[in-house]
Formats: structure tokens, sequence, C-alpha cells
């Protein structure tokens, strides 16, 4: 009776150990997509800013996302093996398919084949977007490669 | 062998510029089949990489799935910083209209060898 309460307990704790590190994980996705908006809201109403500040202020967003990507290592790290190995092949799929998407937009808008929704590439939002969307499409792929 | 596709990526990019080039007033259609047939043997070359690392053993594996991981999010970082530069019209004079095929090829490629580099002295 005490080994099955000591076993619930442990389950519990470490449940709320998991949720805790994935609440932790996506705070810094949560910062990084406030951090944009602030930021492109400053930008488009202070036009006469200085070009280095506005650079500064431009990329700020990525410091919030590189904090996202080390909790993300950090959280991949913890994980078994199998769940590591299907993280890993999900994240690949949606970094290299954010990658080709990214290009092929670029590529067309250089050309002369404009892309009037995408004039200057994917941007903050869309590359976030576009991961998130293959980052689910590579989850679900390679979870039912594993079972 | 493995870098059969990469190289006939290469070649296709150079042919579809200067054809772009020489069709420049042709129709929609033919511009984008010619803008984006780099992308065919890209795809092939990424697929073979991944195959690749699938045969490996259990620590290559996961040093090449790190390194690869690495430089993917590290050319999304640098297209999306210049993209984003751009659409604040502070990058006038560079990388218009942000990083190309080759751009993103070489950023890739560079810091793929530093990701190995990297995930080599982690598992050490």
């Amino acid at each position: 009776m005490k080994e099955t309460a000591a076993i619930a307990q442990e389950e519990s704790t470490k449940s709320s150990r998991s949720l805790h590190k994935e609440l932790k994980f996506n705070a810094w996705l949560a910062v990084a997509t406030v951090t944009y908006l602030i930021t492109l809201y400053l930008v488009r109403t202070n036009p006469d800013w200085a070009p280095a500040l506005k650079v500064i202020v431009t990329l700020l967003p990525i410091l919030p996302g590189l904090l996202y990507l080390r909790s993300g290592v950090k959280l991949l790290r913890s994980m078994d093996e199998l769940q590591r190995r299907i993280q890993f092949e999900a994240w690949l799929f949606a970094a290299i398919g954010t990658v080709v998407v990214g290009a092929i937009i670029n590529v067309l808008t250089a050309n002369g084949i404009v892309w009037e929704k995408f004039p200057h590439g994917l941007e903050m939002g869309g590359t976030y977007l576009t991961m998130f969307l293959l980052w689910c499409l590579g989850t679900a792929s390679a979870t039912r490669r594993y079972q | 062998m493995q870098s059969f596709w990469l190289i006939v990526a290469g070649a296709v990019t150079v042919y579809s510029h200067v054809l772009l080039e020489k069709y420049a007033g042709s129709g929609p259609t033919l511009k984008w089949l010619l803008a984006l047939s780099p992308f065919a043997p890209l795809l092939l070359y990424v697929r073979t990489v991944l195959r690749a690392i699938r045969a490996m053993d259990e620590l290559q594996r996961r040093i090449q799935l790190e390194a690869w991981i690495f430089a993917a999010i590290g050319t999304i970082f640098a297209t999306t910083a210049i993209n984003v530069l751009h659409e604040n019209g502070l990058l006038t004079m560079l990388f218009q209209p942000g990083l190309g095929l080759p751009g993103a090829t070489v950023i890739m490629f560079l810091l793929l060898i530093l990701g190995g580099f990297m995930a080599n002295r982690h598992y050490q």
C-alpha cells in the first residue's frame, strides 16, 4: 500500500516537473512574440530614429528566440531516447522545411516573380508560424514511424 | 556520391539564372519553373543526407542530427534577421531581396561545419 502511494507521489512529482519544464520552455516563445510585436510597433511609429538604434530594436526579438532555442535543446537532452529521436527528427524536418520555404520565396522575389504577400521573404512571424506548423507535421510523422 | 545532388543543384542554379535572363520577357509559368528548378535536386540531396544519417551508428547519428539542426536553425535566424532589416528599410545595399539560394546554402554549409565540430567536442 505504502509502495503504491510512493509510486503515485513520484509520478505526480515527475509530471509537475515536466509541466514546469514545458511551461518554462514555451515562456521564451511568448516573450519572443511579445518582443516582436512591441519592436515592430516602436520601429513603425518612430521613423526618425537613428539607423543603428532601429537595427538594434528590430533585431531584439532574436534574443528571446535564441533563449527559446537553448531551453529547447535542454529539454531535448532531458528526454528519454525514443522521445529525443522523435523530437530531433521533427526539429530537423521543421528547420530544413523553413529554410526551403524561405529560400523559395526569396528566389521568386529575386527573379521578379513578385509574391505580393511576402515582398521581404518570410518575416519573423511567418518564420515562427512555418516552423511551428512543420514541427507539428514532423512530430506526427516521426511518432507514427516509431509506433 | 552523397554530394552528387548538391553538385547537380549548383549546376541547375547557374543554368536557371542564364535561362531566366534569356527568357526575361516570357510568361510567369516558365519563370516560376526555371526559378524553382534548383529546389528539386536540393530536396533530393536532403533526402540522401537523411538516409545516410539513418544508416549511421547511434553516436554518429546524434552528432550529425545536432549539427544539421544547428545549421538549419542558424540559417533561419540569419535569413529572418536580413528579411526583418529589409522590411524596415534598414538594409538597402546588401542581400537584396534577402538571402537567395546560394547565400542560404553557403551559410548552412559553414554552420554545419561549426555544428559538427561543436557536437563532436560535446560527445568526446
